[in-house]
């Protein structure tokens, strides 16, 4: 059996990785390691697919701090339900399906908070995502690459809810993975498969025909 | 330049490779995981691998309410956490040397044996009164959990997320 790679998250944007175990690959590793008794290898699950679980609660609208308890809940109910995935290769797609679920109702109780709480505490329209305000003194190089995001950013922004949640989630997978992954958020899998698919697509295309984006394109 | 059909069929290559790195950079940046939280859900865990039946309370949003005085001595900060049967209400009291003081309120008043469990490692008991008050005094900072259960039936238990002290 071989062991997950205990350094958590791979991170290969070059993508030529191939023959090498994706994300998925190695937190299938970790769970079979678990069920037959290793309890070590459910840390390096956690630590290897938090992310992922992360940026998917975020992307649906969750706040910071819920957004902890909703990781916590999802975890939790792995541990308890480890014995109904029968396919350890599915263990990524059942957590981001029950992340997106348990994300959902946790925004639906917040929203009837909200209206509850509204005459003490005034409405929290915390956004989901803020960039970090630029800094005024910083080096040249920095602020290059702070236009960049900024730029790039916009045009994340101006992608559909669903494109924004599954562009968002696959940046932190491994490229074979994308498919899998793309399913587990509800996109149908024929419309990424192994092809690019329309997010990635729409988001290119946006780059591409920005003047002031150059750099990553052929 | 290609429409975007064209686009959306070919297969993935190392543009776009190029442009969700540059994605994830900028959700690291704006958005990052928290730190430490991989951490508390292990140290969470932790504690459900041991009592696999307990019931998970989840936190109702009061943080809102937090109470927070003029002095900087003291600082109160109330959390809810509720189960289907069970609702605890903790109060976190910051006092200067005197460390940090836990008062709870459990409603209905079962489940009365709470342990505290902390970060630093080790574990704080009290046994709630009649009308569900306990308190724990003299607490470091750090990740906490509470555990309530019944002294008949050890396995008749619930556990809060971990929350910061």
């Amino acid at each position: 059996m071989t062991k997950p790679d205990p350094s958590g998250v791979g991170h290969r944007p070059s993508g030529r990785s191939r023959a090498e175990a994706t994300l998925v690959d190695r937190a299938a590793a970790a769970f079979v390691a678990y069920r037959e008794g290793d309890r070590a290898a459910f840390d390096e699950l956690v630590g290897l697919v938090t992310p992922l679980v992360w940026h998917t609660v975020r992307a649906q609208g969750v706040d910071v701090a819920a957004a902890e308890d909703v990781v916590q809940t999802i975890w939790m109910r792995l541990l308890h339900g480890s014995s109904t995935i029968r396919d350890p290769q599915s263990v990524v797609a059942w957590l981001l399906t029950a992340a997106r679920r348990e994300s959902w109702r946790v925004v639906k109780r917040a929203r009837a908070d909200v209206v509850r709480t509204a005459s003490l505490s005034g409405a929290d329209g915390e956004p989901a995502v803020r960039l970090p305000a630029q800094r005024g003194d910083a080096p040249e190089e920095v602020v290059v690459l702070e236009e960049r995001q900024r730029r790039l950013w916009q045009h994340v922004e101006s992608l559909s809810q669903r494109c924004r949640e599954l562009v968002r989630v696959i940046a932190f997978a491994d490229r074979p993975d994308y498919a899998l992954i793309a399913s587990s958020l509800g996109m149908p899998v024929g419309s990424i498969g192994p092809t690019r698919g329309r997010c990635l697509a729409r988001l290119r295309r946006e780059l591409a025909s920005d003047p002031q984006w150059e750099g990553s394109e052929p | 330049m290609d429409d975007e059909e064209t686009l959306a069929d070919q297969p993935l290559d190392d543009a776009d490779a190029a442009m969700l790195h540059l994605v994830r950079e900028a959700y690291d940046a704006s958005d990052p995981v928290p730190a430490g939280l991989v951490d508390r859900v292990r140290f969470a865990l932790a504690l459900e691998a041991m009592f696999e039946e307990v019931a998970a309370m989840t936190r109702t949003p009061t943080d809102a309410l937090a109470v927070r005085s003029g002095s900087t001595a003291v600082r109160t900060q109330t959390l809810t956490f509720s189960a289907e049967r069970l609702t605890a209400m903790v109060s976190v009291t910051r006092s200067g040397a005197e460390g940090l003081r836990l008062d709870g309120w459990l409603a209905p008043p079962t489940l009365r044996r709470v342990v505290l469990r902390l970060q630093a490692g080790g574990e704080r008991r009290a046994t709630a009164d009649e009308e569900g008050r306990f308190g724990f005094h003299g607490l470091a900072e750090g990740f906490a959990q509470l555990r309530f259960f019944d002294e008949e039936d050890p396995r008749n238990a619930v556990v809060t997320p971990v929350f910061q002290l």
